[in-house]
């Protein structure tokens, strides 16, 4: 029982790519899949990463409880296969805020230029 | 543009269907989303990063899942779940087994490599069925000879024409010059034009039917010609050689460049000199039946084998008279053996030996029945945990020959895995392997398709042993209610034997790794009978130089680091070149001896440190010629029998001599051959027994001043020469490199078998611990002590160590003697060597099976008995 606790603690913790694709997720609102959050990545950040590890970013996000996961049609161009759509959770958004609250809190510390 | 279809097949078949889709699908998209400015290749790159990327544990279908997807008929894919299913029941077993089988496989792949690679020396010609090398045998003794005189061919000619063709060739080392270059070649041999035509070697430059056809001309190696020419093509330019031997000087055309011989050649020749010089400059050469030099290699026909070797005596007849019919002969070794049947051959220069072969394929096969035995015991020990299984199936309709095949596939299963990773962990360690052996072998060897078959074979049979006895047992159990309830009872007999042969197989190779180790240590640090640490040794070559040889010592003797200086015929190891007939009395007049006579000045023996057992050394200006003063070595003095006295009159080649001192027997040579009789003498330069060798002691600092100083003194005599000097002790060390290369390939492989021994040792404490829980705990409840239950389980490891030693020893000591036969020398038998390898076995066992004994022995009785 106590381990779990620890492990959940351990597990609100975001790391810097695990944050961009949540924000990815969070702005893609609803259309968010490996291939429109790597255009969108590279669109607006102009980093190239790969499909797959878009793929186990977003796996790590939703054991986490971060996005949530359905699977969506399948189209020819994606030589018929399903694609699977991700959603930020609450949970998510909520710390996706406890991240910039905290980001926002340390930038006010930091001593003026 | 798709995606390669291969990634889109391995990922399908390996991920779990819910990312299998996700992954496919965007990698799809993306494809089509590149295309237009990426190249096919970028993409393909781009599909394998994500192919790799996509990886992960959790993602990967189980190994079920994967068959289930690879196999279609039902049948087959149910015995192989159940396979995966019972190798995976057991985990630690199948660990064990496969960690032991991947190791023997292993060595197995890599003995096999070797051997192959030792066969296949010479094979690359294209007539070698027909080729045969001749061998003079002299017939009293049974000695063989790879030198043949040089009119043999010619008589052979004369007798069969047309049925025989002749290749000779005879090393006669020269100093080859280019512009201001000069390089000593000790590969030049003169040979006939033949060898292109009779060995198959590809030409670089020039047309192998076309070369040495007349005198003044020369074929050389490609790796020679891009050290003289660079790489232009040097056919019709003229090379300058000096002949050491010969004291003369010729042009020769170089008509062809032929291709490197390959390694695994016996073939020694660098540079071929056409034949015509050497019998323009060695006059009467051609004729002379005493002279053993070349080497000679025919081409037969099959059918004519027998009638040409038929006619051998009446040449023999013909050329030396019909006395030396029963005494000498001729006769041809086929190409295919003589890179591994030489060693009786003397001055046969061959690495292979065929004693060695069959060792490493018995060790290597002792290896896979010791993992195969591991695997029928663990498999045996699980037949009462299976039992409930079995016997389930049985109700459920299986048959005996379908619940047969699934034991044998299940045991082929895991050979097949253990024998994909030995292969793998071959190419890993491969390097490692080559700098064992010491030996090019090309990793190819390892998948040619010729290894293929074998290695199906010992899949095969490995499976077959290691499950056929446990698969029948478990095939026949009964499909009724008893056979589920009650443990059937097994006849441990058979189990039992296994351990004992497999213990019995490790103290084999302890024992046999130790006494070849200690023969050959024996070989190495044991007295030579003379003292030669700081001992370097000078050949000198050069005819017109051995004139001056002592001059040159004097010289020598003035560097500070220089103690003392002697001259001698032979140089240290001695081949003893001459040999001439020695008899003592009227009797040994008419049966003479054989003698091999080196020329020595006097002060050789003082500063070899060989004592003297009887007289003195001869006097500093007493030659060798009528009633000269000669030494004589023991060996020579036990001829002559206990009448021996000092002053004694001897006659070699009929010429009488008067024996003033006699050495100890010291070792001239390996260990591996006897010390035969020798006279010791002075001589004058010019002769066939002249000093061509400088022998120095050196003080023991200093040494590469003073060495330097030395050349310097050598330069000064020839400035053209080359100074070539060698350490006596380091070269009587090499006569024993291949001995040395054995023992570490035996050594490792008996580590790796023994390895695989307590494997399986472990494996069975482990099960035993597991069987008799129980009944250890009722003991102990009972108020058995922990000492008492230890002793129980060492009493029955006990047996099998006890037999194990009983039926190892013995063999390794037959085998010890046998292989030390090849040394003249041996290290005498000593109790000990059985001991210490009975100790070595009994201590690793103990280390294998004491931490879970203990284990065992000090569990809480309550753990197990709880639930009844």
């Amino acid at each position: 029982m106590f381990g779990k606790y620890e492990l959940n603690m351990k597990g609100t913790h975001l790391g810097e790519f695990e944050e961009l694709i949540l924000l990815m997720v969070g702005i893609l609102d609803g259309d968010a899949y490996g291939i429109s959050i790597l255009q969108e990545i590279e669109e607006q950040t102009g980093r190239t990463v790969t499909v797959s590890t878009i793929h186990t970013a977003l796996y790590r996000l939703e054991e986490k409880g971060f996005v949530s996961s359905y699977v969506g049609g399948a189209s020819k161009e994606r030589g018929g296969r399903s694609k699977r759509l991700y959603r930020i959770t609450s949970d998510g958004r909520a710390t996706l805020e406890n991240a910039r609250t905290l980001r926002d809190k340390l930038w006010n510390l930091m001593p003026k230029a | 543009m798709n995606p390669p279809k291969y990634i889109i097949w391995l990922l399908d078949h390996l991920l779990k269907e819910i990312y299998a889709d996700e992954i496919i699908g965007d990698l799809y998209e993306w494809c089509d989303l590149r295309s237009p400015n990426s190249t096919n290749k970028q993409i393909h790159f781009y599909a394998l990063k994500v192919l790799f990327g996509s990886f992960r544990l959790k993602k990967l279908k189980s190994t079920q899942n994967i068959l289930k997807g690879l196999t279609n008929s039902t049948m087959a894919n149910n015995q192989l779940r159940m396979s995966v299913k019972a190798l995976l029941n057991n985990k630690l077993f199948t660990a064990i087994n496969l960690i032991g089988l991947t190791i023997s496989f292993t060595a197995f792949i890599f003995i096999y490599s070797y051997i192959s690679y030792e066969k296949s020396y010479d094979q690359f010609h294209s007539k070698k069925e027909n080729i045969y090398r001749v061998i003079k045998k002299y017939k009293e003794s049974g000695e063989m000879v790879r030198s043949t005189p040089s009119p043999l061919a010619n008589a052979f000619l004369q007798q069969f024409d047309g049925s025989i063709q002749f290749a000779r060739f005879g090393q006669d080392p020269v100093v080859s010059s280019i512009g201001k270059n000069n390089y000593y070649e000790e590969n030049f041999y003169w040979g006939d034009s033949s060898i292109f035509t009779t060995f198959t070697i590809p030409f670089k430059y020039g047309d192998p039917e076309n070369v040495l056809k007349g005198p003044n001309s020369v074929v050389i190696s490609a790796s020679t010609a891009k050290k003289y020419f660079g790489d232009i093509n040097p056919v019709g330019q003229t090379l300058q050689i000096k002949v050491y031997d010969g004291n003369a000087d010729y042009g020769l055309k170089i008509d062809g460049v032929f291709e490197d011989l390959p390694a695994n050649s016996d073939l020694p020749f660098e540079l071929v000199g056409s034949i015509q010089n050497a019998f323009d400059l060695y006059k009467q050469f051609n004729n002379h039946w005493g002279f053993n030099w070349l080497h000679t290699y025919a081409v037969i026909q099959e059918s004519d084998l027998s009638r040409v070797q038929a006619g051998i005596p009446l040449i023999i007849e013909e050329a030396l008279g019909p006395d030396n019919i029963s005494k000498i002969s001729f006769y041809f070794q086929p190409l295919k053996e003589v890179h591994l049947y030489s060693n009786e051959i003397s001055g046969s220069r061959t690495t292979g030996n065929i004693d060695y072969v069959i060792t490493l394929s018995f060790i290597a096969i002792a290896i896979i029945i010791i993992a195969a035995f591991n695997y029928l015991n663990m498999m045996a020990s699980t037949v009462n945990k299976r039992r409930k299984h079995v016997a389930i199936n049985k109700i459920l309709g299986a048959g005996k020959r379908e619940l047969f095949s699934q034991f044998i596939l299940e045991s082929l299963l895991a050979v097949s895995i253990a024998f994909v990773m030995g292969i793998v962990l071959t190419f890993v360690l491969w390097p490692f392997y080559q700098s064992l052996i010491a030996k090019p072998v090309p990793i190819d060897t390892i998948y040619q398709l010729s290894s293929i078959g074998i290695y199906l074979l010992i899949i095969l049979s490995t499976c077959l042993i290691a499950s056929l006895q446990p698969a029948f047992i478990l095939s026949k159990i009964k499909g009724n209610t008893s056979a589920i309830r009650n443990n059937i009872r097994q006849k441990l007999k058979f189990q039992r034997m296994l351990v004992a042969t497999q213990f019995a197989i490790a103290v084999f190779l302890i024992c046999g790794t130790f006494t070849i180790y200690k023969q050959v240590q024996f070989a190495v640090s044991e007295s030579l009978g003379f003292d030669s640490n700081q001992l370097v040794s000078i050949k000198v070559e050069d005819r017109s130089l051995q004139s001056k040889i002592t001059d040159i010592k004097n010289e020598l003797l003035s560097i500070p680091g220089v103690q003392m200086a002697t001259l001698s015929g032979e140089s240290l190891p001695s081949d003893m070149n001459n040999t001439d007939l020695m008899y003592w009395n009227e009797e040994s007049k008419n049966h003479p001896v054989a003698i091999h006579e080196v020329s020595a000045d006097n002060n050789f023996f003082n500063l070899l440190d060989i004592r003297f057992l009887t007289g003195r050394s001869y006097l500093a200006n007493n030659l060798y010629q009528e009633n000269s003063e000669v030494v004589i070595n023991e060996a020579a003095k036990d001829l002559l029998g206990i009448n021996f006295e000092i002053n004694q009159e001897i006659f070699i080649g009929q010429v009488p001599h008067k024996v003033v001192g006699v050495v100890e027997n010291y070792h001239y040579n390996s260990f591996k051959s006897k010390i035969e009789p020798v006279v010791y003498f002075q001589t004058k330069a010019g002769s066939r027994l002249s000093y061509d060798n400088i022998i120095v002691r050196i003080a023991g600092s200093d040494v590469s001043q003073t060495l330097g100083g030395m050349e310097k003194v050598w330069k000064g005599f020839a400035p053209d020469e080359f100074f070539t000097f060698y350490f006596v002790d380091q070269t009587f060390d090499n006569l024993y490199t291949s001995d040395q290369k054995f023992l570490s390939q035996f050594s490792v492989f008996a580590g790796l078998g023994i390895l695989i021994t307590c494997l399986g040792l472990l494996g069975m404490i482990l099960f035993m611990a597991d069987q008799r829980a129980k009944e250890i705990s009722m003991r102990k409840v009972l108020g058995s002590t922990r000492y008492g239950i230890l002793q129980l389980i060492f009493k029955q490891f006990a047996l099998y160590i006890g037999f194990g030693l009983l039926i190892g020893l013995p063999s390794a000591i037959y085998f010890s003697k046998i292989w030390k036969e090849q040394f003249v020398y041996q290290i005498p038998f000593n109790i000990l060597d059985a001991i210490f390898p009975s100790i070595v076995v009994i201590f690793i066992s103990i280390l294998t099976i004491g931490r879970s004994a203990l284990k065992i022995s000090s569990t809480n009785p309550i753990k197990y008995l709880r639930n009844e």
